[in-house]
């Protein structure tokens, strides 16, 4: 098979074609910081130099995709949180501080622009200056930050939401999952316009970790696949992130209809592949604590190996449960990387896929 | 007749309300504290625990039991004091420096209030020297500390090695936990104890005071 630039692997990878080894798509905002001898409070206002350490990491390391990400706090910012911001940690919402004291406030609210509200358009620079830049060759997910049911959580106060669930008139709960949904659809698509070649949110707020299945159905689903229907209509793949244990809400997840799910470690990622249709690409799933973090070297390659084994490498993404912490060794990435060429190369793939149909 | 079995079920259902009217009327007829504490609400705390550690509950349903448990909890708690018998146990909790983190932490602190255990919550971002503080003041049995992040989490083998340089660390137990944290990393940087979830904390904290 003839080599691809990390770009044509993954596109061939989203085509349902066979590429000429795994691509590896690691969630490395915090550690390309890092590499790049950069603060994350340096570079979280500065799209340009958010680029630029990706440049810095993808070119040292050589993964196959970039995912543009900043923090958790930047559409809510944008409609008027207020964030705290940190030297070596990603922004925080001041959850103390409600842009929602009551629900109903919701309608009076108006949707942030994702070219002038808060940080919005550094996200859309960093995703813009990256793709100028090595986008002819390398796979650029931009970000767009957070899902409904997340933003709602973070405009409302996690804790407040959460009770609000069970106590609030649901009509009402769904117009403030209708109104992030909005403003979720629109930064998302802000980053096709900016040139990414995939987006994604995080709504980890929505997963089983916080509330149950059941719920995730009635409150976050559908807001969530309206977003996703809409979003890829306008001609860009999406990626859907929910971290945590997703066991009891992965085949949901499934229905969205996103191009690209993304699985935490604490998931069966055979029992997932068989679970979600061959269309949708699975992205995952090795531990960003153990072993990326606290493992060895030796570990590293020994869970990619067991992972690469359990799909086959069919639609999938290699790559981390969650977002990687700027304090993984650089030791261990290398053998993170390393570990997905070897068992992942054609010949790997080939021999997975022939042995065992 | 206050009828107490509505506290148990209002706690359990996560209705405040309920939970304060019942409470008040078993107040006024002279029903003892420890005993509206022990026989119902800390049995229908330990209930909610066990569902959400079965994944019949989650998080709302944990957080609204919570809130009708700390109501009646109140209303008790002026009518207990220097009543050394009252709680199995003193806890201080916090998320450790750099973290701001807290709604597990918080879980866990309410399932351990709710189960008898006085809780001193220092809140998030705590650095050594307040833990150390507050171990001083407060003498605790059992030190609850939470990270979730990676680059927080070695925070709390800092916080342990602290605790020793200050000549402190055999008054208290230690407990850790969080997103990052597993049962391997607890014991290599010194911890005595680490639960998955808001019920096994409360479980592993009683086995470490010795009930």
């Amino acid at each position: 098979m003839k080599q691809m630039t990390s770009l044509e692997r993954c596109l061939a990878v989203l085509n349902g074609e066979m590429p000429d080894t795994l691509p590896i798509v690691p969630q490395s905002f915090m550690y390309a910081v890092e590499t790049a001898g950069m603060k994350i409070g340096q570079v979280n206002n500065n799209g340009k130099r958010m680029a630029q350490a990706h440049v810095i990491s993808q070119e040292k390391y050589g993964y196959d995709g970039c995912v543009i990400d900043f923090d958790d706090a930047s559409i809510a910012e944008a409609i008027g949180a207020k964030v705290i911001f940190r030297e070596d940690e990603p922004a925080t919402v001041n959850e103390d501080e409600l842009v929602l004291k009551d629900l109903h406030d919701v309608y009076d609210l108006e949707l942030p622009d994702p070219l002038k509200a808060g940080r919005l358009s550094e996200w859309l620079e960093a995703t813009a200056t990256l793709v100028n830049e090595i986008g002819d060759r390398v796979f650029i997910m931009g970000r767009a930050d957070q899902g409904p049911f997340s933003i709602a959580c973070l405009l409302r106060g996690t804790t407040r939401f959460m009770m609000d669930l069970l106590t609030e008139d649901k009509q009402l709960i769904a117009d403030v999952l209708d109104y992030c949904r909005r403003a979720s659809a629109l930064f998302a698509k802000a980053q096709k316009d900016a040139g990414a070649h995939a987006t994604s949110i995080g709504d980890a707020l929505a997963g089983p970790n916080l509330i149950s299945p059941g719920m995730y159905r009635e409150f976050a689903l559908e807001p969530e696949k309206k977003l996703i229907e809409e979003v890829q209509a306008y001609g860009i793949p999406f990626s859907l992130h929910i971290c945590g244990n997703t066991n009891g809400i992965i085949e949901d997840m499934g229905t969205t209809g996103a191009r690209i799910i993304e699985i935490d470690w604490q998931l069966d990622m055979e029992k997932a592949r068989n679970i979600v249709s061959m269309s949708t690409i699975l992205m995952g799933n090795i531990d960003p604590s153990y072993p990326l973090v606290l493992g060895t070297p030796q570990e590293i390659d020994t869970a990619v190996k067991q992972l690469i084994c359990a799909t086959k490498g069919r639609s999938h993404f290699l790559s981390s449960g969650c977002a990687m912490g700027r304090n993984t060794p650089p030791e261990n990435f290398k053998a993170f990387i390393e570990a997905g060429r070897k068992y992942g190369s054609y010949e790997q793939l080939m021999k997975l896929n022939s042995t065992n149909p | 007749m206050a009828e107490l079995n509505i506290l148990y079920n209002s706690i359990v259902a996560g209705k405040l309300e309920p939970a304060v009217e019942v409470t008040k009327v078993a107040i006024d007829e002279g029903v003892a504290p420890q005993l509206i504490i022990n026989d119902y609400m800390i049995k229908a705390m330990e209930e909610v625990g066990q569902r959400f550690q079965d994944g019949k509950a989650f998080v709302p349903e944990l957080l609204m039991a919570g809130r009708a448990m700390k109501g009646a909890l109140e209303l008790l708690k002026p009518l207990l004091k220097g009543d050394q018998s009252a709680t199995i146990g003193k806890v201080l909790i916090g998320t450790v420096k750099g973290d701001l983190h807290d709604i597990g932490k918080n879980l866990v602190a309410s399932m351990l209030e709710g189960c008898g255990f006085d809780v001193v919550n220092l809140g998030v971002d705590i650095p050594a020297e307040k833990f150390i503080l507050a171990i001083k003041e407060e003498k605790p049995n059992i030190l609850c500390m939470s990270a979730l992040l990676t680059t927080t989490m070695t925070y709390m083998q800092e916080v342990i090695e602290a605790l020793e340089q200050e000549g402190i660390r055999n008054q208290v137990k230690v407990m850790v936990g969080g997103a990052p944290v597993n049962e391997k990393f607890a014991r290599q940087i010194g911890a005595d104890g680490y639960s998955t979830n808001a019920n096994s904390a409360v479980t592993k904290a009683k086995e470490l005071i010795g009930l």
